[in-house]
C-alpha cells in the first residue's frame, strides 16, 4: 500500500504545483532505504524531487512536529476504509492530527498505482463561516485534478422541520422542507458566487435531511465520489463549540472514499 | 375519493353511517367486554367501564379514525395476573390494587406518547410477537375453557397446568349438579354455535354478530328456563353480577402498593402490552381504511393513556385499541372517529337500562366466547405460513410461545428477542455488526428528482435498527416514487423484509411506488419473499450467490413478468459467459466483473437487457456497484466507436484514450450531449436527423460503442422494474431508428 500511496501523492503533488515530503516516523534502517529507493524507481519519480525526513518517536507527535517544522499545507495519510476494533489506527492518527494540526488532512483509501481520475467531488455547503474557505478549495482543487462535477451537499437537521405522524404533518414537512431548501440554496448561491470564479466543473446542489456528518459520508458513498471535501472541526478556532467534532467522527470511522480535511484558520474563516 | 372531514364538521357530515357502525360495534363490544372482565378476573362492570370510557374519550383526542377502542385481549391476561399476585389470594383486594396499576400505567402511557415512542411496537421481530399473541390467546382458551364446562374455579393457575386440569374438570361432569350441567351444555353449545356460524348460509343471521346471537341465545334460555322451572335456571352463581348499586359502590383505586416492585411490575405489563396491542391494531387497521387516511400513533397512545387513566380511577379495565371490533366497525360503514363515540355511549346506555337483562348473562356463554377468541389468537393455520417464511421463524415462533407460557409476557417477550438475537449471529456469522449498527445511522435518503427519492441502506439491517429505517421511510409522502437500495447491506431481517412489504403496498394504495433493488444478490434463507435476506453464511466470507436453484426476489418475479408481456427471454443468473461479453466494453476496464444477473434478451432484434455488479479498489477494499445497462448489438449496420454522455460518465475512460470531441451541428443535441469519437467521418454518418431527434427528445442515457456493439444504460446503479422497462424500450426505439437509416 505504501508504494501505492507513494505513486499517488507525487501525482498530486505534481497537479498541485508542490513540493513532497515523505515523513516516516519510526527507526530509518538501511532496509527501509533499500525499499523506497525500490519504490521510487519502480514509479519512475526522481528522488531529488523528493524531502525525505525521519524521527523516531510517538507518530501522533512527531507528525505534528514535522508539519509545523517544515511548514507543511496537505498532510496525506493512508487510511483504511472501515475501522474495526483492530483497525483504529490510522483514523485515530487523523482524528489527532485533524484537530490539533494546523494543516488540511488528506486520507488516502484508494491509492493506485496507475493514475485514476477524480471525476466527482462532494463537498459540504454547510451554514458555517469555515464553509465557503472549504468549497474554495474544493474548486481549486477540483480543477488542478481535471475533476467534472462538483457535488455541495447540504445537511439540513430535520428537527427543523415538522415530523411525519399523519397525513397533514406529512403535508405540512413537505413545505417546510421545500422552503428550507430554497433558502439554503439562495445562501449556498451567495457563497458560489464568491468561490467558484474559474471554475470548470459542473455544480450541482443536494440538499440531505439527516445527521450531520454521517449524512455526506454515506452521500458520496452513494454518488460514488472520488473525493469528499469537509471542514476541519472546529475545536482549534475556539468558537461554535465542538459541533462538527462528533460529526466528523463518523466520516473517519467509516470513509467513504479519499477525504479531504480542509484546515481554515480563524482569520481565513472571517476574511 | 373524497376523504371525511375531521372535527365537529366530519360529525355533522357524517354522523348517520357512523352511528349505524356505531350501533353495531356496541352490540359486539357489549358480551365481549363483560367476557373479558371475566377472563380479568374483575367485575363484570370493569370492562364495560374501559369500553365507554375509551369510546368517548379516544374519540376526541386520538389521532386514528376508524379505530374501537376498549378492553383488549392481551390485557385481559395481564390484568389477571396483576389482581392475583397484588391481591395475594384476595382477588377484590386484588382488583383495586390492580385499579390502581391501571392508573399509573395509563400515566406511562402517555408518557410513551409525548416522546413519541409510537415506533415500540415495529421494535420487536415479527415472529416474537406472533408467538406471544399466540401465547395469550393460550393462556385465555386455557382457563376459560374451564368456565365453559361450568367448573369456575380450576386449582391451577399457571396455563399448562390449566390445560391439563381440562380433563379432570370434564370428569367433574359425571358427578356435576344440574346447574353444572345445564352450564356445561350452555358453554359447550355455544363454542360450537360460533364455530358453525360462518359456515351458516341464512343471511338474516348474519345480520346480528355471532357472540351477541351467543348472549341473546343464552340469556332467553335463561329466562325461559327461569320462567317454566320456577327457580333461576343457572342458578346464580353462573350468572354475571352487576350489583344494582354498581354505581355507588364506587371507591378510589388502592395504590397503596406503589412502593413495591408488584405494583411496578404490574404497571409495566400492563403499559407494555396495552402499547403493542394498540399499535398493532393501529398498524392493521390504516390498512383497511377505506380512505387510506395514516393515523397519528403517538396521538392515539396519549389519548389511549388518558382514557387508561380515567378508566382506571373509575373502576375500570386498561383501554385499548382492539382490531375485531375494529374491522366490524369498518365492515359496518364507519368514517370518522364518532363511531368511537357513538360505540362508547350507547353502552353507557345499555349498561343503564339494561343491565337487568345482563345480569342474566351465563357465565358458561361469555367463556365460550372467549375459547374462541383465544383459538383464533392461537391462528393454527398461522404455522404454515410462518414455516414459509424460514424454518428459523418457525422455530423463534414456538420459542416465543412457549417462554411466554412459562415465564409470562414480558419474560417471554424479551427471550424470543434474545433468540431471534442469536440466531442473526449464527446467519451472519458475527455479531459485530448487530452491535455496531444498533445505534449508530446506517440509511440515507435524498431526494434525487423532484418527488423522486433514493433510499439507501447500509451494511445490516434488522428489528433493532428498524425505527431508524422507519422514520425515513415515514417522512416521504406516500405518492412519491421511491428507490430503496439495498446493495450495499449485507444482511436484511424478516422483520425488516415483512414492514417493507407493508410499505409497499402503502405506497401503491397511494398512487406512488416502493421499489426494493439490490436484494437480488443476497442470499434469501427460504422461498419466500418476507424471508432473511444475507450474503453471509457462517464460517465463510462475504459471497454472492450463483446458482439456478434459488428462487426469484420480488423484482426478479417482476422482470420475468415483464420479459413475458415484452417478448423478451429471462434468465435470472446468467451464464459467466456474460461477464466477458460485458467485458468488451471500455466501461468495465477499470471494474472487475463480479456478477451478472437479470437477463433479458430479445435474440431476434439482438437486444440484451442486464444487470452487472462490480467491483472497484485493489486492496481489501471492496466498494461494489450495480449497473443494469442494455447492449445492443445491431444487425448489418456498422458501429463506429463512439461515447455519448451528459454526466461525463465516459470521460474517465476517453481520459487514457485522447478521443475528440464531436459537434454534430444541432444544437438541442450538442448543448445536452458530450459524444466522443475517433471517426469523426463514420459517427457523423451513424447519427443521422431522425437519430438525432429522436436522442434529444428522450431522457439521457449514456452510450457506448465498441464497434461491435452498444452499451446504454441510464444511472450508474441497480435499476428498478420500471427503469428496466424504460432502458429496454429506449434501447428498441433507437434500434428502430438506426436501422431505418440503413
Amino acid at each position: 500500500m505504501a508504494k501505492a500511496n507513494l505513486a499517488e501523492v507525487h501525482r498530486i503533488a505534481t497537479r498541485f504545483g508542490a513540493q513532497m515530503f515523505v515523513f516516516h516516523v519510526g527507526k530509518w534502517t538501511e532496509k527501509s532505504q533499500k525499499t523506497y529507493d525500490s519504490f521510487l524507481s519502480d514509479l519512475g519519480i526522481d528522488p531529488a524531487t523528493i524531502v525525505l525526513k525521519s524521527k523516531e518517536g510517538d507518530p501522533k507527535v512527531e507528525l505534528l512536529s514535522l508539519c509545523s517544522e517544515n511548514d507543511i499545507d496537505l498532510l496525506a495519510l493512508g487510511a483504511l476504509m472501515r475501522e474495526n476494533m483492530f483497525k483504529v489506527f490510522s483514523a485515530s492518527i487523523a482524528r489527532d492530527v485533524c484537530r490539533k494540526a494546523k494543516v488540511s488532512l488528506l486520507l488516502l483509501t484508494h491509492s493506485s498505482i496507475m493514475e485514476e481520475p477524480c471525476d466527482r467531488i462532494v463537498v459540504n455547503g454547510l451554514d458555517h463561516p469555515k464553509t465557503p474557505d472549504t468549497i474554495a478549495t474544493a474548486v481549486w482543487a477540483g480543477n488542478k485534478l481535471g475533476s467534472k462535477e462538483l457535488i455541495v451537499v447540504d445537511e439540513l437537521s430535520e428537527k427543523s422541520i415538522a415530523r411525519a405522524d399523519d397525513d397533514m404533518s406529512t403535508l405540512q414537512r413537505l413545505r417546510q422542507s421545500r422552503q428550507l431548501e430554497k433558502q439554503e440554496h439562495n445562501r449556498i448561491e451567495e457563497v458560489l458566487d464568491l468561490c467558484t470564479g474559474g471554475c470548470t466543473m459542473d455544480i450541482t446542489e443536494q440538499h440531505v435531511f439527516g445527521k450531520k456528518g454521517y449524512t455526506i459520508a454515506h452521500y458520496a458513498k452513494a454518488k460514488r465520489a472520488d473525493l469528499l471535501v469537509v471542514n476541519s472541526p472546529d475545536t482549534k478556532l475556539g468558537f461554535l463549540d465542538r459541533i462538527f467534532k462528533h460529526d466528523l467522527e463518523y466520516i473517519l470511522s467509516d470513509l467513504p472514499t479519499d477525504v479531504l480535511i480542509v484546515h481554515t484558520t480563524k482569520e481565513l474563516a472571517h476574511a | 375519493m373524497h376523504k371525511p372531514k375531521n372535527g365537529f364538521k366530519g360529525f355533522i357530515e357524517n354522523w348517520q353511517s357512523d352511528l349505524k357502525a356505531g350501533f353495531v360495534v356496541s352490540l359486539v363490544a357489549l358480551p365481549i367486554s363483560i367476557a373479558l372482565s371475566l377472563a380479568s378476573g374483575a367485575p363484570a362492570i370493569a370492562g364495560l367501564i374501559a369500553a365507554v370510557i375509551g369510546g368517548i374519550l379516544v374519540a376526541h383526542l386520538g389521532g386514528s379514525y376508524v379505530t374501537i377502542t376498549g378492553p383488549g385481549n392481551g390485557l385481559a391476561v395481564v390484568t389477571l395476573a396483576a389482581i392475583t399476585t397484588l391481591g395475594g389470594g384476595d382477588m377484590l383486594a386484588g382488583y383495586y390494587m390492580a385499579l390502581g396499576a391501571i392508573v399509573v400505567s395509563g400515566i406511562l402511557l402517555f408518557i410513551l406518547g409525548t416522546v413519541r415512542l409510537g415506533v415500540l411496537a415495529d421494535l420487536f421481530p415479527t415472529s416474537a410477537v406472533q408467538g406471544m399473541l399466540a401465547a395469550i390467546g393460550i393462556i385465555i382458551l386455557a382457563k376459560q375453557s374451564h368456565v365453559m364446562i361450568g367448573t369456575l374455579h380450576p386449582e391451577s393457575a399457571s396455563p399448562i397446568p390449566l390445560l391439563v386440569e381440562f380433563f379432570s374438570s370434564l370428569q367433574d361432569l359425571l358427578w356435576a349438579d344440574t346447574a353444572h350441567l345445564r352450564s356445561a351444555i350452555v358453554g359447550i353449545g355455544s363454542l360450537l354455535f360460533l364455530i358453525g356460524f360462518s359456515q351458516i348460509r341464512a343471511r338474516w343471521m348474519h345480520a346480528i354478530p355471532a357472540p351477541l346471537w351467543v348472549v341473546v341465545l343464552a340469556v332467553l334460555t335463561q329466562i325461559i328456563g327461569t320462567n317454566v322451572t320456577g327457580e333461576s335456571f343457572f342458578g346464580p352463581k353462573y350468572l354475571v353480577n352487576i350489583p344494582a348499586d354498581w354505581m355507588s359502590a364506587w371507591r378510589l383505586p388502592d395504590f397503596s402498593g406503589i412502593q413495591s416492585g408488584a405494583f411496578w411490575g404490574a404497571a409495566i405489563s400492563l403499559t407494555f402490552i396495552a402499547s403493542i396491542e394498540s399499535l398493532l391494531s393501529i398498524k392493521g387497521m390504516d390498512r383497511l381504511d377505506p380512505y387510506k387516511r395514516k393515523s397519528n400513533v403517538n396521538k392515539d397512545l396519549r389519548a389511549l393513556g388518558i382514557a387508561t387513566a380515567v378508566s382506571g380511577m373509575l373502576g375500570g379495565l386498561s383501554v385499548v385499541t382492539v382490531i375485531a371490533r375494529s374491522s366490524v366497525n369498518v365492515s359496518n360503514g364507519a368514517k370518522t372517529r364518532s363511531a368511537n363515540f357513538f360505540h362508547g355511549a350507547l353502552i353507557l346506555v345499555f349498561v343503564l337500562f339494561l343491565r337487568e337483562v345482563l345480569t342474566q348473562i351465563p357465565l358458561p356463554a361469555l367463556a365460550a366466547i372467549l375459547v374462541f377468541t383465544g383459538y383464533k389468537l392461537l391462528n393454527p393455520s398461522q404455522f404454515s405460513k410462518i414455516a414459509q417464511i424460514g424454518l428459523e421463524q418457525l422455530f423463534l415462533f414456538f420459542f416465543t410461545l412457549f417462554a411466554t407460557l412459562v415465564y409470562g409476557l414480558i419474560m417471554g417477550i424479551v427471550l424470543g428477542m434474545a433468540a431471534t438475537l442469536v440466531i442473526q449471529v449464527i446467519i451472519t456469522g458475527s455479531g459485530a455488526d448487530i452491535v455496531r449498527y444498533f445505534n449508530r445511522p446506517n440509511t440515507l435518503l435524498f431526494e434525487e428528482e423532484e418527488n423522486k427519492y433514493i433510499l439507501n441502506i447500509n451494511y445490516f439491517a434488522n428489528f433493532l435498527n428498524y425505527p431508524r429505517l422507519k422514520s425515513k421511510l415515514d417522512s416521504i409522502p406516500t405518492s412519491a416514487e421511491v428507490i430503496a437500495d439495498f446493495s450495499s447491506t449485507s444482511f436484511v431481517d424478516a422483520t425488516v423484509m415483512e414492514h417493507l412489504a407493508g410499505y409497499v403496498e402503502s405506497f401503491e394504495q397511494h398512487g406512488g411506488s416502493l421499489d426494493l433493488v439490490g436484494l437480488d444478490t443476497l442470499a434469501p434463507a427460504s422461498s419466500h419473499p418476507l424471508g432473511v435476506q444475507s450474503k453471509s453464511t457462517r464460517g465463510s466470507d462475504v459471497f454472492l450467490v450463483r446458482s439456478s436453484d434459488t428462487r426469484l426476489s420480488g423484482k426478479q418475479e417482476k422482470l420475468r413478468k415483464f420479459a413475458g408481456t415484452a417478448g423478451l427471454e429471462y434468465t435470472p443468473w446468467p451464464d459467466p459467459i456474460w461477464d466477458t461479453k460485458v467485458n468488451q466494453f471500455h466501461y468495465f476496464r477499470h471494474r472487475r466483473i463480479d456478477q451478472t444477473m437479470n437477463l433479458l434478451e430479445d435474440r431476434s432484434t439482438r437486444l440484451m437487457a442486464i444487470e452487472v455488479v462490480t467491483h472497484v479498489g485493489e486492496f481489501t477494499m471492496r466498494d461494489s456497484q450495480h449497473l443494469a445497462c442494455v447492449i445492443l448489438q445491431p444487425k448489418g449496420i456498422k458501429l463506429p466507436k463512439f461515447t455519448l454522455d451528459r454526466e461525463r460518465i465516459f470521460e474517465r475512460i476517453s481520459y487514457f484514450t485522447g478521443a475528440q470531441d464531436i459537434e454534430l451541428g444541432s444544437n438541442v443535441f450538442d448543448k445536452r450531449f458530450n459524444l466522443k469519437g475517433e471517426d469523426e467521418k463514420a459517427i457523423r454518418a451513424f447519427f443521422s436527423p431522425a437519430c438525432l431527434a429522436f436522442l434529444a427528445s428522450h431522457p439521457v442515457f449514456h452510450m457506448e460503442s465498441n464497434g461491435k456493439a452498444l452499451l446504454i444504460f441510464h444511472k450508474e446503479r441497480a435499476a428498478s422494474v420500471s427503469e428496466f422497462k424504460l432502458m429496454v424500450n429506449f434501447a428498441r426505439e433507437f434500434s428502430d431508428r438506426i436501422g431505418a437509416k440503413s
